[in-house]
């Protein structure tokens, strides 16, 4: 059984159709790539996945682990095994670190975690991701660089181990550095249960990162989904060649 | 529109718990020069503190009600209360002190926090002091710390050079009053070079009815020697108006560091006219901790006057307005010398119709050269029937100074509640720990069992209100 | 005339002698550029009936110079202009005035954009005479629907002169009202903007600017009321004190309840060039909206100790250090003059005094 599949999804945020007709399945132990230009609908789609309150679904359905995910609230998809690393980490002051993913964890495992076990588990973590363990007193996102926020997205990820995260743009403002150890964390954290879905507009990642598909999202639709050779092709053409292929589908 | 639930009141637990009224002395209601003279007698004081009251009552009299502020149309001075002697000496062991009494103060947590983290402690039960303690070794080191009324009678020569010299009987019509009908209160005296390590504790519980509480606090902190303060104050809820005219006067002396924490939580149907001032000489430092939660009505501006040079003032304040209370509160520092720098740091939070006034002043006084002080108020609404303001003075002469001043006024932003929402915490979690976040830096500020307390207070405020 | 009951105020002394009789000998000198604009003098306008009589906003301002200079304004003008724009052409339809104040002037304008229309306005105050002078008077701004409205009011007159002036402004769906208010003369200024952001999506500035030295006195109040959703303000002032000069700012921001997702930012600096000199400000926010967005700051302080040392570095003398950064600071305010010569001569105005 699929971990989502999304049936011709169409959204709007402010009265602006944005999603136009969306179609996707991610099965397990699968990880896709989402490549697009600027304002093509990539961080839209991610959002309206995860129920961002600016956004409406007009038609199509989701479903996410066997059940209807657009009936859930944000906090019920979390715990359903949903996450979304966020392009823009909100700043939350006076919140810790680790008095949230203590907080995240709990709620989402429905229990206490043991704190020895837990502690053990982030300080891993944060030695993968190359983070330094103050950073878990310090406020949420507060003064982080955007290089930290993105690795604390992706602690949060490896904290809470969802079913299917979806990584907005998680490489953009990161150095070459913080890239590889992002992705390669992010690849050891894919596992034959779980799924990946990773948004970006250029490929740059791809060399840390290994998709088993690639979709292309044009003007809120995907036009085109192959593997990885997609990818290449979007380097050596760019996206007007994938616009005027809508503009094809469009007239027919 | 958002549907939201409300709860009629918060059920502020202990604090509500009334005790039986078993009094040794009720002055009749009002005022006048009878009643004044009789509390005076009651307390068998120096006929010269008898001549202060009365002279303040005079004071009183011809002095208007504040034009500005809150409106105290509704406060029926005459109906209150204004000495209520609770049936029992100061006792210095808790075992002494009567048993209704002692538990309220068991409930409010007092005897162990004395037990844990305390260097003394004085309990005050309506208009008189009913336990005062300080540890021995403060006691050989000629630290003194006890009632007013004791202190009056033993301390005289160090009482009356201080007593009402900062706060004076003309400054204002409450400060009038409470010159006329004060009672009760703690002296603190901190001896040259002697650092208090723990913190020393007056807490004041209003349990009569429709009374007034007029405790005065004094304390001197003597060249290079350190103290830390707290005051916490309750009170159960009535339905008749209770008053509370307190007078706090601090003295910082040369490169002496006082910090004054202070935890009001008053009930909904108290009008808190509080007046606070320090004075600090060269290089002393003054530290305001203080978190308003409780009362109808609060005026409160703890002032900081930074004489000496090098003198510098610190205030960090929480205030949490919520349904039917109007919290008019702030700070005032006057820069007096040079080289004297101050922080406000000032949140504020509103909710169910409650109004919260951050009301400041700066002032730099002529002369006074390389003056810094930065300025910082942060207001929270969380929901729009309520009312946050922000007036923040600056009055400045001079030009070798560097103020720096930010106010930030707006809600909960509704991305910071979605992105923790997507990590599994609920709408509801996810505002308190906001809110909690929101005050954060004034709860560390806090000794921890008043940190707690406030957590406490910030869920049983937001339960119910998100739906 | 009406005797007026003498003004009292709390942080700025009020000259004596106010609300004298009214004599003026100046003529406004009009310049109109463009089309689609009327101008007429308010009187005739008024006689006319053309001027908007349901005038709300001399009822709720909030802070302006008080009933008596408003009765008096209203009962002895001499002067002012009703200019009402059609035009949607934001570039050419500019109406300057250059107002030479002699004697007691005692003004009143309106200045009135219709739906979609745009107005440009520049009132420039100059001394023609040696005799201390007083200029009195309001200006009403009216930005109806998707109108824009920008007003430049620049103040040089000598210091034995005194400038009294209010405004009043409503801006409704879509409009926009900017004002630059730049004061660098008279001994003695009082001036209230106060602008209310009545409709959706409606939006108003304020763009201040002053100098002070030689004991001028100074009490400048700007204030603006959200009251439509989505409405966006900006007070900006910077200023300069030298002397013995003092001054008063008051800035309101008001959030009403209904001005939801609406955002107000306030900020204030101030430049403080000696020893004697006496800076006062009043900043508020007084929000009963939450969803809102309302900011202040103020920084008061002298000028930059590490530019003034990096310009020495560069061969500077501290005068002259000093002037360019504090000029530095002006640069943007006087951006928003679009007309060339008037800020050209602005710039150099202010060059003049700050070598003084």
């Amino acid at each position: 059984m699929s971990i989502l599949k999304v049936n011709a999804l169409r959204s709007t945020a402010d009265g602006q159709e944005i999603l136009k007709g969306i179609d996707l399945e991610i099965n397990p132990g699968e990880i896709h790539v989402i490549m697009g230009p600027n304002g093509a609908g990539k961080s839209t789609l991610a959002n309206v996945l995860m129920g961002h309150p600016a956004h409406e679904v007009v038609s199509g359905e989701a479903i996410f682990g066997g059940k209807v995910l657009f009936d859930m609230k944000v906090d019920e998809r979390a715990k359903a095994g949903l996450f979304l690393s966020f392009q823009y980490p909100q700043e939350v002051p006076g919140v810790t670190v680790d008095n949230f993913l203590r907080t995240s964890k709990k709620e989402i495992s429905g229990i206490m975690p043991m704190l020895g076990a837990f502690k053990k588990d982030v300080k891993q973590h944060m030695e993968m991701l190359d983070m330094d363990q103050k950073y878990l007193e310090r406020y949420l996102n507060l003064g982080f660089s955007g290089g930290e926020k993105k690795k604390n997205e992706i602690l949060q990820m490896a904290v809470l181990s969802p079913k299917l995260a979806i990584l907005d743009e998680t490489d953009s403002g990161l150095d070459v550095d913080a890239i590889r150890v992002v992705y390669e964390t992010v690849q050891k954290l894919a596992t034959k249960d779980n799924a990946i879905l990773v948004i970006t507009h250029y490929n740059k990642i791809l060399n840390y990162i290994k998709p088993d598909f690639v979709h292309i999202l044009v003007d809120g639709k995907i036009v085109k989904s192959g593997d990885l050779s997609l990818a290449t092709e979007v380097e050596e053409k760019g996206y007007e060649a994938f616009k005027k292929s809508t503009d094809v589908n469009g007239a027919a | 529109m958002e549907k939201k639930t409300y709860v009629a009141d918060v059920d502020r637990g202990v604090y509500d718990i009334i005790n039986t009224e078993d009094h040794r002395f009720v002055s009749d209601k009002g005022l006048t020069e009878d009643i004044i003279r009789e509390i005076s007698r009651e307390k068998k004081e120096p006929e010269w503190m008898m001549n202060f009251r009365l002279e303040s009552l005079e004071i009183y009299k011809k002095k208007p009600l504040p034009t500005w502020g809150a409106d105290l149309s509704e406060l029926d001075v005459e109906n209150i209360v204004h000495y209520v002697r609770p049936n029992t000496d100061m006792q210095t062991s808790w075992d002494d002190v009567p048993e209704d009494i002692k538990n309220t103060f068991e409930r409010l947590g007092i005897p162990e926090a004395e037990r844990k983290s305390l260097a003394g402690v004085g309990a005050q039960y309506d208009s008189e002091v009913v336990y005062h303690s300080i540890r021995k070794e403060l006691v050989d080191l000629g630290v003194i710390y006890t009632d007013m009324d004791t202190a009056i009678k033993e301390y005289e020569h160090l009482i009356k050079p201080y007593f009402m010299k900062l706060i004076t009987n003309r400054d204002h019509k409450f400060s009038a009053l409470h010159g006329a009908v004060w009672s009760g209160g703690s002296f603190v005296y901190v001896p040259e070079g002697v650092e208090v390590e723990f913190p020393l504790q007056s807490y004041f519980r209003l349990n009569a009815k429709g009374a007034g509480q007029f405790e005065h606090t004094l304390i001197i902190v003597e060249k290079n020697a350190k103290l830390h303060f707290i005051e916490g104050c309750s009170a159960p809820k009535y339905s008749v108006q209770n008053l509370h005219a307190g007078a706090v006067e601090l003295f910082v002396k040369e490169g002496a560091t006082l910090r004054y924490s202070t935890i009001e939580n008053w009930s909904r149907n108290m009008y808190n006219l509080n007046t606070k001032r320090s004075v600090v000489e060269k290089n002393g430092k003054i530290e305001w901790v203080s978190g308003s939660f409780g009362s109808k009505v609060s005026m409160l501006y703890p002032m900081s006057i930074l004489k000496g040079e090098g003198a510098s003032s610190e205030f960090t304040g929480i205030t949490f307005a919520s349904k039917g209370q109007y919290l008019d509160t702030g700070t005032k520092v006057v820069h007096a010398a040079s080289n004297t720098s101050s922080v406000i740091n000032s949140k504020s939070i509103s909710k169910d119709g409650g109004h919260a006034f951050y009301r400041g002043l700066l002032k730099v006084a002529k002369g006074a050269k390389n003056v810094k002080s930065m300025v910082n108020c942060e207001s929270l609404m969380l929901d729009n029937r309520s009312k946050s303001d922000t007036v923040p003075i600056i009055d400045i002469q001079g030009d070798l100074v560097d103020i720096g001043h930010e106010a930030k006024i707006g809600r909960i932003s509704d991305e910071t509640i979605f992105y923790l929402m997507s990590r599994g915490i609920s709408e509801a979690e996810a505002k308190a720990m906001i809110v909690r976040g929101f005050v954060e830096p004034i709860t560390k500020e806090l000794p921890l069992e008043y940190a707690v307390e406030l957590n406490q207070l910030i869920n049983l405020e937001l339960e119910g209100t998100i739906g | 005339m009406n005797i007026k009951e003498h003004p009292k105020w709390k942080r700025i002394t009020l000259p004596d002698n106010l609300f004298p009789e009214s004599v003026s000998k100046g003529n406004i000198r009009v310049n109109i550029k463009g089309e689609g604009i009327e101008t007429r003098p308010y009187s005739e306008a008024f006689s006319e009936g053309i001027i908007p009589q349901d005038f709300m906003l001399e009822q709720t301002s909030v802070k302006d110079l008080g009933e008596a200079f408003k009765g008096y304004v209203n009962s002895n003008y001499n002067k002012g202009f009703y200019v009402r724009s059609e035009s949607a052409n934001t570039i050419t339809s500019t109406v300057r005035l250059d107002v030479p104040i002699q004697g007691t002037q005692v003004e009143n304008h309106i200045l009135v954009a219709e739906e979609g229309a745009s107005l440009n306005v520049i009132l420039n105050y100059i001394s023609e005479s040696n005799l201390p002078s007083m200029h009195y008077g309001i200006t009403r701004l009216i930005a109806k629907r998707g109108s824009r409205i920008k007003l430049i009011k620049v103040q040089q007159l000598k210091p034995s002169d005194q400038f009294f002036d209010q405004n009043f402004s409503i801006v409704e769906d879509g409009g926009s009202v900017e004002v630059v208010d730049v004061q660098l003369g008279s001994g003695f200024s009082a001036l209230s903007h106060d602008s209310v952001l009545a409709g959706r999506n409606s939006r108003s500035s304020i763009k201040s600017l002053y100098y002070g030295d030689h004991g001028s006195l100074m009490d400048l109040s700007y204030t603006m009321r959200h009251r439509g959703a989505h409405s966006e303000s900006v007070i900006l002032s910077k200023g300069a004190l030298d002397g013995d000069a003092k001054k008063v700012f008051r800035g309101n921001l008001i959030f009403e309840t209904g001005s939801q997702k609406s955002v107000g930012r306030e900020k204030e600096v101030v430049v403080l060039l000696s020893e004697n000199v006496k800076t006062d400000s009043i900043p508020a926010l007084l929000c009963s909206e939450d969803d809102v967005i309302g900011e202040h700051a103020a920084s008061i302080g002298q000028v930059d100790q590490e530019k003034l040392f990096y310009l020495m570095s560069r061969g500077l003398s501290a005068t002259e250090a000093k002037k360019l950064v504090v000029k530095a600071a002006f640069d943007e305010i006087l951006l928003e003059i679009d007309d060339v010569n008037l800020r050209t001569q602005l710039m150099d105005a202010l060059d003049g005094r700050l070598t003084q």
